[in-house]
C-alpha cells in the first residue's frame, strides 16, 4: 500500500495565513515544508531567528482548532519554547516545526499581536 | 510638515544612528529600513566585532541560537545600512565619540548599547578571591576581548556556588558541569575550555532567594540541566544544602505541591505550570534518592529560599571569623547564607533569621548585567536605566520629563538586562515606530537645524561627517566587508581544529584580519 511517489506528485495544499493586521493571505503550501519555510516563501513576517532549529519561538503561530487537534501534539521541547512567546494560545505552535500536509487543507495560521518581553536575565 | 522636514534633510534622505550592534541594534535598524525607504542607518559598535551577546552571551553549546547572526548579516548587507566597528561612544575627548558628536550629525540617534556592567551585592568579603561576576565568566569562556586576561584556575576546588538563579545562571552551571568533550567543538574560548578540562569542580549550587514558582530561568533550560550526561540534578526546597538534606516528599512540596500546581490552572498560568510540574518532577527524584542508580560524574542542586549575607575566608577558623570586623582577605572558603521565606504578596523574600554556611572555592555573582551611563544623556542611577517613554530618551528620571529630540533608545539599554532575542524584535519596532512617528511630526533632532552644511554620516564627504571626524581623531571603522575577513578567517581557523569557530580574543589581531587586503 505504500506508494514511493505519492509525495512528491502530492499537490500544494491552500492555506491562509492572517497577519498581525487581520489582513489575509492565502498561499499553495507545498507539501512536506514547514509553515516557516511557506511564510519566508511569501514574504509573510514571520522571523525564525534561529532558522527553524527549536530555538527561538520568533516563528509562533496560532493554528485555527480544528487543524490543532489533527496535529500530532507538540513534544516538551518545543512547548518549551512557545512558554517564551507572546500572545500564546491554546493553538499555538512554532511554525517551524509543523510540516505542510494535505490534510491541513484550509488551515488558518494567525500571526500573534506582538512579541514578548519576560523571564530571564 | 512632513514634506518640510524631509525637504530640510536634503532629497529624502535621512540619517539614523545606532550604537551598538547587538539584537536591539538590528532588530531597530531592521524596522527603519521596513519603514522608509529613504532612510540611511550607521551602526557602531566600540568593538571591531558586531553581535554583542549573541556573539558574546549566549552559551558556546547554544549554537543554534546563535543562527540568529545569519539575519543581522542580511540586515547589515542592505545598501541603506553601514557598519562601524572600533568606534566607541563616550565622552569624546579621547574616547572616539560622544552622543552630542553624533546627535548633531543624525536625525536620530538611538542607544542600543546593553548593559555590560555588574550589579554587586555588596557583602562583606565579596572582594575574597574566588568570588566573581558570572558576566565576566561568560565572557571569558566567550572570548569577549575585555576578559581574555581574566582567567579562572578550576582546579583546586571541588564546589561552586552560583548567587542568582536566571538562564544567565544555568548557563554557567551547565558549563562548569558538561563533560569538556561536549565544549570542544563549539566556539567556547581555547583558554576556557583547557581550565575546564582540569576543573576540579564536582559540585554546582545553584541558590535563589526566592521560592520555585519565582525563578527567573526558563522551562528550556531547566529541561537541557536536568538531561546533562553523567551529572545529577537535585531540586533543594529551601534545606540545607551543605548537609544534603532534600526536605521529605511528606511535607507536599509546599509550592510545588499538586494543590498548589493545581491552583495554576488558566491558560495564561501555563509557562507557569509546566515548570513548576517539571521542577515538582526533580525534586520528587531528588527526594526519592535512589530511583534509578545512574552514575554521575558531577551534581548540579537547585537551591531555592537562600539570601547570601557575606562571603568568608578559608583557613580561618570560626572564633576569628566571628572577631574579624573589617573586610576581608584571601581565598573564599564558604558562602554565607540567611534561608528566607516568601513575603505575603509572595514579590520578595523575608530572612528567617536562621543561618547556613556553605564551605565553596568559587562563587558566581548571577544577580544581572547594567546598562552604564553615557556622557550626555540622562540616566537614572536609582534604577540603573535611561529613562524612557516607548523608546524615546526623556530629559529626567522625573515622571513629567519631555523626550530629547532626536535621541531614542531600545534594547537592553532600555528595558534592563532581561529578556531573550526574541523580546527585542518588538523592542526595536517599538523604538523604530516612535522615530517614524517624529519625523512625520517633524520633531526629530536639530541636525537639519540651524548649519545644515557639515553634517552627515560614514558616508558622507563633508568636513564635519562622522567619518571626518573619526579621520581626525585616528580612528579607523571596522566595516561589514572587514568584520566577514575576522569571521572568515575564525571558521576557517575552526575547521581546522575541529572546532565550529576558533574566536579571535585580541582586539589588536581583530583590526589585523579586518584590514588584511582581500585577494
Ligand atoms: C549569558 C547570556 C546568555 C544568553 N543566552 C540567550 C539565549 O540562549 N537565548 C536568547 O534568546 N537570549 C539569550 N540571552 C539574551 C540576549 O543575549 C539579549 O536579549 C540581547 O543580546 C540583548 O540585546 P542588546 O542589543 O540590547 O544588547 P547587546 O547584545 O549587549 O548589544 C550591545 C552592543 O553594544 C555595544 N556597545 C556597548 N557600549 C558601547 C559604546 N559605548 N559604544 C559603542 N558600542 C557599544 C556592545 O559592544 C554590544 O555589541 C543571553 C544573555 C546573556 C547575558
Ligand atoms: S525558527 Fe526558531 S523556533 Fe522556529
Amino acid at each position: 500500500a505504500i506508494r514511493p511517489f505519492s509525495r512528491a506528485l502530492a499537490q500544494p495544499v491552500r492555506i491562509t495565513f492572517v497577519d498581525k493586521d487581520g489582513s489575509e493571505v492565502p498561499v499553495d503550501a507545498p507539501v512536506g515544508k514547514s509553515l516557516l519555510e511557506v511564510a519566508h516563501e511569501n514574504d509573510i513576517e514571520l522571523e525564525g531567528a534561529c532558522d527553524g532549529s527549536l530555538a527561538c519561538s520568533t516563528c509562533h503561530l496560532i493554528l485555527d482548532e480544528v487543524s490543532f487537534k489533527k496535529l500530532k501534539a507538540p513534544e516538551d521541547e518545543e512547548l518549551d519554547m512557545l512558554d517564551l512567546a507572546f500572545d500564546l494560545r491554546k493553538t499555538s505552535r512554532l511554525g517551524c516545526q509543523v510540516k505542510v500536509s494535505p490534510e491541513l487543507a484550509g488551515m488558518r495560521c494567525q500571526l500573534p499581536a506582538g512579541t514578548n518581553d519576560m523571564q530571564q536575565q | 510638515r512632513a514634506l518640510a522636514s524631509s525637504a530640510a534633510t536634503g532629497g529624502g534622505a535621512w540619517r539614523v544612528c545606532i550604537v551598538g550592534s547587538g539584537p536591539a541594534g538590528f532588530y531597530t535598524a531592521d524596522a527603519l529600513l521596513k519603514g522608509s525607504p529613504d532612510v540611511r542607518v550607521d551602526i557602531l559598535d566600540r568593538l571591531p566585532v558586531p553581535f554583542g551577546l549573541v556573539r558574546y552571551g549566549v552559551a558556546p553549546d547554544h549554537p543554534e541560537v546563535k543562527n540568529v547572526t545569519e539575519r543581522f548579516t542580511g540586515i547589515a548587507r542592505d545598501a541603506r545600512v553601514r557598519f562601524a566597528g572600533n568606534v566607541r561612544v563616550a565622552d569624546g575627548a579621547g574616547l572616539t565619540v560622544s552622543v552630542d558628536e553624533l546627535r548633531a550629525r543624525y536625525d536620530a540617534v538611538v542607544l542600543a548599547c546593553g548593559a555590560d556592567g555588574d550589579r554587586a551585592l555588596r557583602l562583606p568579603g565579596e572582594g575574597l578571591r574566588g568570588v566573581s561576576s558570572a558576566r565576566e565568566f561568560v565572557a571569558w569562556y566567550s572570548g569577549h576581548p575585555d576578559c581574555a586576561r581574566a582567567g579562572w584556575d578550576l582546579s583546586r576546588h571541588d564546589t561552586a556556588i552560583v548567587i542568582g538563579q536566571g538562564n544567565v545562571a544555568l548557563d554557567v552551571a551547565r558549563v562548569l558541569t558538561k563533560r569538556p568533550a561536549e565544549l570542544a567543538s563549539t566556539d567556547i574560548a581555547s583558554e576556557a575550555l583547557a581550565a575546564l578540562e582540569r576543573s576540579a569542580i564536582r559540585r554546582v549550587i545553584v541558590t535563589g532567594r526566592r521560592g520555585p514558582l519565582q525563578a527567573a530561568f526558563t522551562t528550556k533550560e531547566l529541561r537541557e540541566l536536568s538531561k546533562l550526561d553523567g551529572v545529577r540534578l537535585s531540586v533543594l526546597l529551601g534545606c540545607n544544602a551543605d548537609a544534603g538534606s532534600h526536605g521529605t516528599a511528606d511535607d507536599e512540596g509546599g509550592a510545588l505541591s499538586e494543590r498548589a500546581l493545581a491552583a495554576l490552572s488558566g491558560e495564561a498560568d501555563r509557562p507557569r505550570r509546566r515548570q513548576a510540574e517539571l521542577l515538582r518532577k526533580l525534586w520528587l527524584e531528588s527526594v526519592g534518592g535512589g530511583g534509578v542508580a545512574r552514575q554521575f560524574e558531577r551534581e548540579i542542586v537547585l537551591a531555592f529560599h537562600m539570601q547570601p549575607v557575606g562571603f568568608e575566608p578559608a583557613g580561618v577558623d570560626a572564633g576569628a571569623r566571628a572577631g574579624n570586623g573589617g573586610e576581608v582577605a584571601g581565598e573564599l572558603g564558604a558562602v554565607r547564607f540567611e534561608r528566607t521565606q516568601l513575603s505575603p504578596d509572595g514579590r520578595s523574600a523575608v530572612g528567617t533569621g536562621e543561618y547556613e554556611r556553605t564551605p565553596c572555592g568559587y562563587a558566581f555573582r548571577s544577580i544581572g548585567y547594567l546598562p552604564s551611563a553615557l556622557p550626555g544623556v540622562p540616566f537614572d542611577a536609582r534604577r540603573s536605566l535611561v529613562p524612557s517613554a516607548h523608546g524615546r530618551v526623556l530629559g529626567s528620571a522625573d515622571a513629567a520629563a519631555m523626550p530629547l529630540p532626536g535621541l531614542y533608545c531600545s534594547g537592553w539599554y532600555k528595558r534592563g538586562p532581561s529578556g531573550v532575542v526574541l523580546s527585542n524584535i518588538g523592542d526595536g519596532a517599538e523604538t523604530a515606530a516612535a522615530i517614524l512617528a517624529d519625523r512625520a511630526a517633524g520633531t526629530l533632532g536639530a541636525r537639519a537645524g540651524t548649519d545644515g552644511a557639515a553634517r552627515g554620516g560614514l558616508d558622507a564627504e563633508g568636513d564635519g561627517s562622522l567619518r571626518a571626524l573619526l579621520a581626525g581623531r585616528g580612528v579607523r571603522p571596522v566595516d561589514f566587508a572587514g568584520w566577514e575577513r575576522i569571521d572568515r578567517h575564525e571558521r576557517e581557523a575552526g575547521a581546522a581544529s575541529g572546532k565550529r569557530l576558533r574566536k579571535v580574543v585580541a582586539v589588536e589581531d581583530m583590526l589585523r584580519l579586518a584590514r588584511e587586503a582581500d585577494d
